[in-house]
């Protein structure tokens, strides 16, 4: 079936399974910034912005993200540079898989809570596991961020 | 999931006109369990564009559209200081924001998940939900109805008079499922309690409401240990289960009542 989505500020227009995941059908249409980590809607690592919101893109239908707007890493460049930066600086890059969704998800809280402290940051950022086990080093640099953000 | 064909009905009227007589269409909530069905569908019927994704405050109840999603229960004011907050806060540590971002109401009720913190909730609350077809009914009646209807649920009712709740669950690690949860709402003198995760699905504990309407919480934590079914799953023993429900009652009892 065919959905358009405004994928990263630009119009696509894909033909999708209808039972395909939006997950499989973004790195089939080669984005692959978007991990697949658990595919059961545990990890976070697929995380990206459907109509500004973070989900988990291995569990929305892919027919779902039809007429709206999809933001992966790709669409952050900015804020991906200056987190990324904060995340080298604080050792916390680690091997990078989780990196992608982990930003896409950091960009979402720092829209939506105004000032966040550790304890709701540690809150929000629940649903996105590290398997290296970074959490402290992340949490300094997410901090940091959102420090130079202000 | 393999599935031939996605439709996103405009009303849970046309919904279950597309579901109805047709064992291979399947409704789609919150979608976060597509992943895992098993079986292929001839048909996914969505309800994303139903228009049920409403929050409706009124004088004596508020309305939950079924594809009001977790997150929802946590940020909208309107449920967010419901009940002293108790929908929120029974959903709050699940997972991470993003599948409360899609987990839905509906799809948790109707989909009688007997791990769900919601339906605990909403059983303590004595929330009502309204069918498409078969109407306004008690969510008791609803969960025990073991004859599979197709029909489409389209809102889950809540009574919105003075009342104070409270939330109690234990989880091995923070976002997990609980290995139990317990919810207890106060209206005047009476107490309902409702209990979930047993693992079971959520049951009232008649035994420990009398007990609460008395204002015994340590008793209404024994008779509800008492009373309910547990079993053992890989997350806690029966045992285990029994004796974490007594202490989880009676605290839940506890703040109701202070």
């Amino acid at each position: 079936m065919n959905i358009s989505l405004e994928l990263n500020g630009r119009r696509a227009d894909w033909d999708v399974e209808p039972g395909e995941a939006l997950l499989d059908a973004l790195r089939r249409h080669g984005v692959l910034s978007v991990k697949r980590g658990c595919d059961t809607a545990s990890c976070g690592t697929c995380t990206v912005l459907l109509d500004g919101m973070p989900v988990p893109s291995c569990a929305v239908p892919a027919p779902r993200a039809d007429g709206r707007a999809v933001t992966t890493v790709e669409g952050l460049p900015g804020e991906a540079a200056r987190l990324g930066a904060c995340l080298a600086a604080e050792g916390a890059d680690q091997c990078g898989f989780c990196a992608p969704g982990l930003v896409v998800a950091v960009v979402a809280m720092s829209r939506e809570l105004a000032d966040p402290d550790e304890a709701a940051i540690n809150h929000y950022l629940a649903g996105n596991l590290c398997r290296c086990g970074g959490y402290v080093s992340q949490t300094r640099a997410i901090r940091r961020y959102l420090q130079e953000a202000r | 999931m393999a599935v031939r064909a996605y439709l996103k009905p405009r009303s849970p009227a046309e919904a279950l006109a597309l579901i109805e007589g047709d064992e291979r269409a399947a409704l789609v909530g919150g979608g976060a369990y597509l992943r895992l069905a098993s079986r292929g569908y001839e048909t996914a019927v969505d309800l994303c564009e139903a228009g049920l994704d409403y929050l409706r405050e009124e004088s004596e109840a508020l309305r939950i559209g079924a594809m009001v999603t977790y997150r929802r229960l946590e940020t909208d004011p309107a449920a967010r200081n419901y009940c002293g907050g108790l929908l929120a806060r029974c959903v709050g540590n699940i997972v991470g924001v993003q599948v409360r971002n899609i987990v839905t109401v509906g799809g948790t009720v109707a989909g009688r998940y007997a791990f769900a913190n919601l339906t605990t909730a909403l059983l303590a609350l004595g929330a009502d939900v309204v069918l498409e077809r078969g109407g306004r009914k008690p969510l008791e009646q609803f969960l025990a109805d073991k004859a599979l209807v197709r029909d489409v649920l389209v809102e889950v009712v809540v009574p919105a008079v003075p009342q104070r709740g409270a939330w109690q669950d234990l989880t091995r690690v923070r976002a997990d499922f609980a290995v139990l949860n317990a919810a207890a709402v106060r209206r005047g003198d009476a107490v309902r309690i409702a209990v979930g995760a047993r693992p079971g699905a959520a049951r009232l504990a008649f035994a420990a409401m009398a007990a609460a309407g008395a204002g015994d919480a340590s008793g209404a934590g024994a008779a509800a240990a008492a009373e309910l079914d547990f079993g053992d799953d890989l997350r806690a023993s029966a045992a285990y289960r029994r004796r974490v429900c007594g202490t989880l009652v009676a605290r839940a009892v506890e703040e109701v009542l202070a």
